[in-house]
């Protein structure tokens, strides 16, 4: 398949005029129809769902015959797959450490640009239940832009009382709309933010999630990086940080993660070419790209690392922008699971729509995309998932000495699973500490030391990922927030 | 055009450096390795990565716990083509390559540092590093396989990029820094001394140097360099204690430094003299010769650099001078051999002294005296590895090649592979027998001290197929496993074996075949 005949999906400009209901539709189903291989509509496609069952049948069939072999064979390809990925974070993080590329405006540049020469913004603001929306709309009210040129869309779920009791009292600003999201599958971030974009009226768009708090010149500097760039650049995807790090050891190690993330891991990324799977909020799009590419994929419950991914097919490019939206960090273990499960389960079904057919073999078929698709992209998810059963197994050798699990670990698996362990995991607490320091967080130097309790929740997070992403694929684990404890810290 | 061709050549520089000293070391080594100037600590380092590959039972453990394991593993991947290349096993050819590499690398770090420390003259900076390579401690230990020229490569690296810390400040450097410490620390133990200064000093500076959250700031730097050395420390320790049940071997083992000091401390005494002014005497003695220069001059830069508010300079003498106290101070206390080698560190450290007093001074006639001095000084050290009370290993060494110890142990070597004995069917003790299962063609027919059923087939030889003894002389071999487990073996059989071959050099040192009845 050439690139020429790759389908290329896209939202039709004339569904504004729709009815509420149509749209929806369309929002829901728009990117599905016109391109089903791209959407995680359905978890699988047929020739995957061949492959996997053949797969598992030949794996039972050969266990049946040789146990011992096909353990051995399974551990061998497990500690392969480790390796290969800690290899790949490892480049990652030596050319984010060099430097990466990282787009900086200064507020000087930010404010060249007059009234009339920027453009209309919209900024998507997908709700669900949240009785914190005044604090949400005052974070707005401070971003530095002309209001006539702002379109603030605060997507609302048509039956969500919560906030639309919240909302009554509230006076808005002219530049706010409300937008009511009709009741229909799939209920998702995703699809609100289409069914926002479909009648919008910006030439740029970005989304904020409702307890952001962008740096007020955010806009001004996103619109100017964006005029000055290359057309290709079809996405500027912004810094995100917490604003409560300090609360508890689980935000100090989100924080740690956020930081490894935008500081070295994604200017790595964009250093090897490889694609970026954006984050959640606080990226900058050109209205026109977004309309042409399909928008977001209503069915993946990571669309945002989907449509960077997306992007990244269609010869787009990503960069990241020197400016930093403030998050709340999760606090709360239990709630931190769910967020992450859905991260896990979403790159799971974005690693499956890229790997069907058309997918980057055809169309970019170099090593950077593979690696990044693989090893980052279904990567994550895996080895978190792997991580906790290696760490069984190794315990349960250690305290029981036992022969049976010695034997399933011939001579070279055994030294390179062991190097694995000991150099991968001693690699990744070593980076949290760099990434403290980097950070010019140097207190967060405890919780990096502590990374392996992190990585304990990743693997609870990985496991209900993994069963839901069979069980309930499109599910969308909401995020509670306001936990964070008077939310004025820093 | 210009401009980019010069610092072309200047970033070409180091690497002229590392590729012509390679060579020349390489050269030389092979030169002292036809002639059977052998020196054993080298070669049983490549012996320890042979058992790995080539014994009856190949398994990584083999390469031994006694000695830091970073000089064998890297003559691992050489041992794979002595198959074809047999001198890089029989002669330790391997360790010699790995060394003179090392070396050569060691004096393109210098010349990297030179240029970092300020010496903006390429002629002045080619001078001082041409001198550094032709100390006779940085040519002997280059050429001879010791594990010296991996620890300066290590030492000086950790240096270089401490330097870049101190003066640029990016933590990224600290990253080298501590991959640095953690090589150094597997290479030789004493680098554990250089982990604690270095630590310390990116503590103190990182402190001082911190815009707020001054401690977490100390902490977070001394962390970035202290968690690689703090994990090779303890992975190497940790492992040892699995495998073979002690933490520290060296200091613990039958084989191991402590064993070998308090064994030797007659001989040694015999040379040093006993007693702390007599030792203090000894060191003072061989640092004039190793290099004079290096302490005063670095008392001068501490001065310079407290007066200047400049911590540069402490990147050599935290480095460097913590290898270098550690060695003398244990030596002082009685619990080191006192080889002249072990002043090794001072070298670098005089030069980096040099090179930060050039630096600063920005004067011609400055920089001429202090290149005029080390040339002076340089043919000291040579005369001190030639004489025997100083250089008592290289006299070691003379005699023992005159003596046709190594020619010896090659023919035993043959001789016993002419037996065409079965494999597992010669039982010896390789901490000595090194040099004779190196040269080897069978090595299957041993069962050596690595192998996981040493000890079953030590205890009941018939049992275990085992036919033969192979042990020397319990003056030569003080702790060997197989004389231990049937005392009197070697004099007469020890009741359980009878005499089957017996192989002699010029200096009396006796290997014995004995044949189990």
């Amino acid at each position: 398949m050439t690139r020429d005949e790759v389908v290329v999906p896209a939202l039709p400009r004339s569904a504004a005029a729709l009815d509420a209901c149509a749209r929806a539709d369309v929002a829901a189903n728009g990117l599905a129809e016109s391109a089903p291989t791209l959407s995680a509509k359905r978890v699988t496609s047929r020739g995957q769902r061949i492959i996997l069952v053949a797969a598992l049948g030949v794996v039972l069939a050969v266990a049946v015959i040789a146990p011992l072999g096909t353990i051995t064979a399974l551990i061998g390809l497990v500690t392969f797959i480790y390796l290969a990925a800690l290899i790949y974070r490892g480049l990652l993080f030596y050319q984010g450490m060099r430097g990466g590329r990282v787009i900086r405006v200064s507020d000087e540049q930010a404010h060249s640009l007059s009234d009339e020469e920027l453009p209309v913004y919209t900024v998507l603001i997908p709700v669900l239940h949240e009785p914190l929306i005044e604090t949400l709309v005052g974070n707005l009210q401070r971003l530095d832009y002309p209001v006539d040129k702002l379109d603030i869309r605060l997507l609302i779920e048509a039956d969500d009382e919560v906030t639309w009791s919240a909302l009554e009292k509230l006076d808005l600003d002219a530049c706010f709309t409300v937008v009511a999201i009709a009741p229909r599958q799939p209920r998702t971030k995703p699809k609100a933010c289409n069914v926002g974009l479909l009648d919008s009226r910006g030439d740029l768009v970005t989304i904020y999630d409702a307890e952001d708090r962008p740096e007020p010149l955010q806009l001004r500097r996103a619109a100017y990086a964006l005029l000055h760039a290359d057309p290709q650049v079809a996405c500027i995807q912004a810094q995100l940080s917490f604003y409560n790090s300090r609360q508890n050891l689980l935000t100090r190690w989100f924080a740690l993660d956020y930081g490894a993330w935008f500081h070295y891991l994604l200017p790595g990324l964009e250093a090897l070419k490889s694609p970026i799977p954006l984050g959640g909020t606080s990226n900058h799009f050109r209205a026109e790209v977004l309309y042409r590419i399909g928008a977001w994929d209503p069915w993946n419950v990571t669309e945002d690392a989907d449509l960077g991914l997306r992007l990244h097919r269609l010869g787009y490019q990503v960069e990241v922008l020197e400016s930093v939206t403030l998050e709340e960090a999760n606090s709360d273990g239990i709630n931190w699971i769910r967020q992450r499960s859905r991260w896990y389960k979403g790159y799971l079904q974005t690693l499956l729509v890229h790997l069907r057919r058309g997918g980057p073999v055809a169309q970019r078929g170099d090593l950077a995309t593979w690696a990044g698709l693989l090893l980052f992209v279904g990567g994550t998810p895996l080895l978190a998932a792997l991580n906790g059963f290696q760490w069984c197994l190794t315990l349960a050798w250690a305290l029981t000495r036992s022969d049976l699990i010695a034997g399933w670990f011939p001579p070279g698996v055994y030294y390179v699973a062991m190097i694995s362990a000991v150099l991968g995991n001693g690699l990744v607490i070593y980076f949290n500490v760099l990434t403290a320091r980097a950070m010019g967080r140097p207190d967060l130097v405890w919780a990096a030391v502590l990374s392996p309790g992190y990585w304990f929740l990743m693997w609870l997070a990985a496991l209900k990922a993994a069963a839901q992403l069979v069980f309930n694929p499109s599910y969308w684990e909401k995020t509670t927030h306001g936990l964070d404890e008077g939310g004025q810290h820093e | 055009m210009s401009e980019g061709a010069t610092s072309t050549r200047r970033r070409g520089e180091p690497w002229v450096w590392f590729v012509v000293c390679s060579i020349v070391y390489g050269g030389i080594g092979w030169w002292l390795l036809s002639r059977d100037l052998i020196f054993p600590d080298a070669m049983s380092r490549v012996a320890n990565a042979y058992y790995v590959l080539f014994s009856r039972d190949p398994h990584l453990a083999a390469i031994g716990f006694v000695w830091n394991p970073l000089p064998s593993l890297a003559t691992l991947p050489l041992l794979v083509f002595s198959p074809w290349f047999p001198a890089l096993a029989s002669l330790g050819a391997a360790g010699t390559i790995v060394s003179a590499l090392c070396g050569g690398g060691c004096v393109a770090v210098m010349a990297v540092m030179l240029r970092d420390l300020g010496v903006t003259s390429a002629w002045t900076r080619n001078v001082l590093t041409g001198l550094f390579a032709i100390q006779a401690l940085v040519v002997l230990s280059s050429a001879v396989g010791a594990s010296e020229a991996m620890l300066m490569l290590t030492c000086s690296y950790t240096a270089l990029f401490l330097l870049r810390w101190l003066q640029q400040r990016d933590p990224w450097f600290l990253v080298h820094v501590g991959t640095g410490l953690g090589l150094a620390y597997l290479t030789r133990y004493e680098a554990g001394a250089s982990a604690v200064a270095v630590v310390l000093l990116v503590f103190v500076v990182g402190v001082v140097r911190a815009p707020r959250q001054r401690w977490a700031y100390g902490v977070n730097d001394a962390a970035l360099a202290g968690l690689p050395f703090a994990a090779a420390a303890l992975g190497w320790a940790v492992t040892s204690k699995v495998i073979v049940g002690t933490w520290f071997a060296t200091f613990t083992s039958q084989y191991g430094n402590s064993a070998q000091v308090t064994s030797g401390q007659a001989s040694i005494e015999s040379v040093t003299g006993s007693g702390l002014d007599h030792r203090l005497l000894y060191l003072a003695e061989q640092l004039v010769h190793v290099a004079p220069l290096a302490v005063p001059l670095t008392l001068v830069t501490l001065a310079i650099a407290l007066v200047r508010r400049d911590t540069a300079p402490l990147a050599g003498v935290a480095v460097f001078g913590a290898v270098l106290a550690f060695d003398d101070l244990t030596f002082a206390l009685g619990s080191s051999f006192g080889w002249i080698r072990l002043q090794m560190a001072a070298i670098p450290l005089g030069l980096l002294a040099m090179g930060y007093l050039i630096g600063v001074a920005r004067r011609r006639w400055w920089a001429v005296l202090l290149v005029v001095a080390l040339a002076a000084t340089t043919p000291l050290g040579w005369q001190a590895e030639a004489t025997p009370r100083w250089g008592r290993e290289e006299a070691l060494a003379r005699e023992v090649a005159q003596a046709g110890q190594y020619a010896m142990q090659r023919r035993v070597a043959a001789d016993l592979d002419a037996l065409s004995p079965t494999d597992g069917s010669i039982i010896t003790d390789v901490a000595y027998s090194f040099p004779v299962f190196l040269a080897s063609s069978h090595p299957h027919s041993y069962v050596v001290t690595t192998d996981r059923d040493f000890a079953a087939a030590l205890a009941d030889p018939h049992a275990a197929g085992v036919t033969y003894a192979l042990l020397a002389s319990p003056q030569n071999a003080p702790s060997d496993a197989v004389e231990q487990a049937y005392p009197g073996l070697f004099e007469n059989g020890g009741g359980v074996a009878t005499l089957a071959g017996q192989w002699q050099d010029a200096r009396g040192t006796t290997w014995r075949l004995y044949r189990f009845t």
